[in-house]
């Protein structure tokens, strides 16, 4: 099958920034998840095993890769774009289904944290408008939620 | 699993109802969905045969966050989490519009907080400063500090 890919041990699946409008469902091996691969930042995010799914925002949303996907060992993986997905969804209906929950699981965190973050940046307007001095550690409470979202 | 069947202007579920865990497809007539947008209910979309919604409340989300009314006699096709497998297995198709659909709200959210952040600093700056914080800046914080107290309603 075309889409059936691989990637030696040490290739780049996924570069950060990248536009590319698909994503990958990993068949066999390794691959290691990075934020600013090969720069003095680079960190290791994650490790994805065989049947996970990376890159599903380059294809649902058009957006640039997050991280940087590297495999750590020889890796097989099934290319899954719009056109293929029916035939990719037949296949990989338990490892689909699992993203589309972790997605979900994540918008429901996403949306409660927002939630939270709003009802302090409230208490915290209350606090200015009634000028009381303690809305210093507030803001900088709020500060700190704000910056602690990552996107994905 | 049964069929719904609503009557012309018969109301499915209000927005910020608790979730009854159901996704609906339209069988037969056609439903207008509503939201509520600086405070007043506006039409939103009108869907029709074949088309779904409320997709989100078969992954956990709690509350509809919009209102569904029969815009003539309808019939919908309830599914549930149970039912949901066999239901998209059919229709790859509609599953991936679905994940299309809490992408979008994953990204919307994203920005939301990109602009919650934005909004927050220029009042804390314009307050430091001692300026009147002006009327699009009030607004926007307006939004931010309504957006807090949906909180209650889950």
């Amino acid at each position: 099958m075309a889409d059936r890919k691989q990637f030696a041990a040490g290739e780049v699946i996924c570069a950060e920034g990248k536009y590319e409008n698909f994503m990958y469902v990993i068949n066999t091996g390794k691959a290691g998840v990075y934020a600013a691969y090969g720069t003095p930042r680079q960190k290791e995010l994650t490790v994805l095993e065989q049947g996970s799914v990376v890159g599903e925002l380059g294809l649902l949303e058009a957006m640039p890769r997050s991280a940087t996907v590297v495999a750590l060992e020889d890796v097989t993986a099934l290319k899954v774009t719009a056109e293929n997905f029916s035939v990719a969804f037949k296949e990989h209906e338990d490892i689909i289904f699992g993203t589309l929950t972790r997605m979900a699981d994540r918008l429901v965190e996403l949306t409660d944290d927002y939630m939270e973050v709003c009802a302090a940046i409230a208490e915290y307007v209350e606090a200015q408008q009634a000028g009381a001095p303690e809305a210093g550690g507030l803001l900088a409470r709020i500060r700190e939620m704000l910056s602690t979202v990552v996107y994905y | 699993m049964e069929f719904v069947t609503l009557k012309k202007d018969e109301v499915l579920f209000r927005q910020g109802d608790v979730a009854d865990g159901f996704m609906y497809e339209i069988m037969a007539g056609s439903v207008n969905v509503y939201g509520e947008q600086d405070g007043h209910e506006q039409l939103l979309t009108t869907l029709n045969v074949g088309e779904s919604f409320g997709e989100l409340a078969l992954l956990g989300e709690g509350v509809r966050t919009a209102t569904v009314v029969a815009a003539e006699k309808t019939m919908l096709y309830p599914v549930d989490k149970a039912g949901m497998r066999v239901y998209f297995r059919e229709r790859p198709a509609k599953f991936y519009s679905m994940m299309q659909r809490v992408s979008g709200r994953i990204r919307d959210l994203s920005k939301d907080y990109v602009k919650a952040s934005a909004v927050l600093e220029e009042y804390t700056a314009a307050k430091e400063a001692g300026k009147p914080v002006d009327d699009e800046l009030n607004a926007a914080m307006k939004a931010v500090i309504n957006a807090g107290k949906k909180k209650g309603r889950k």
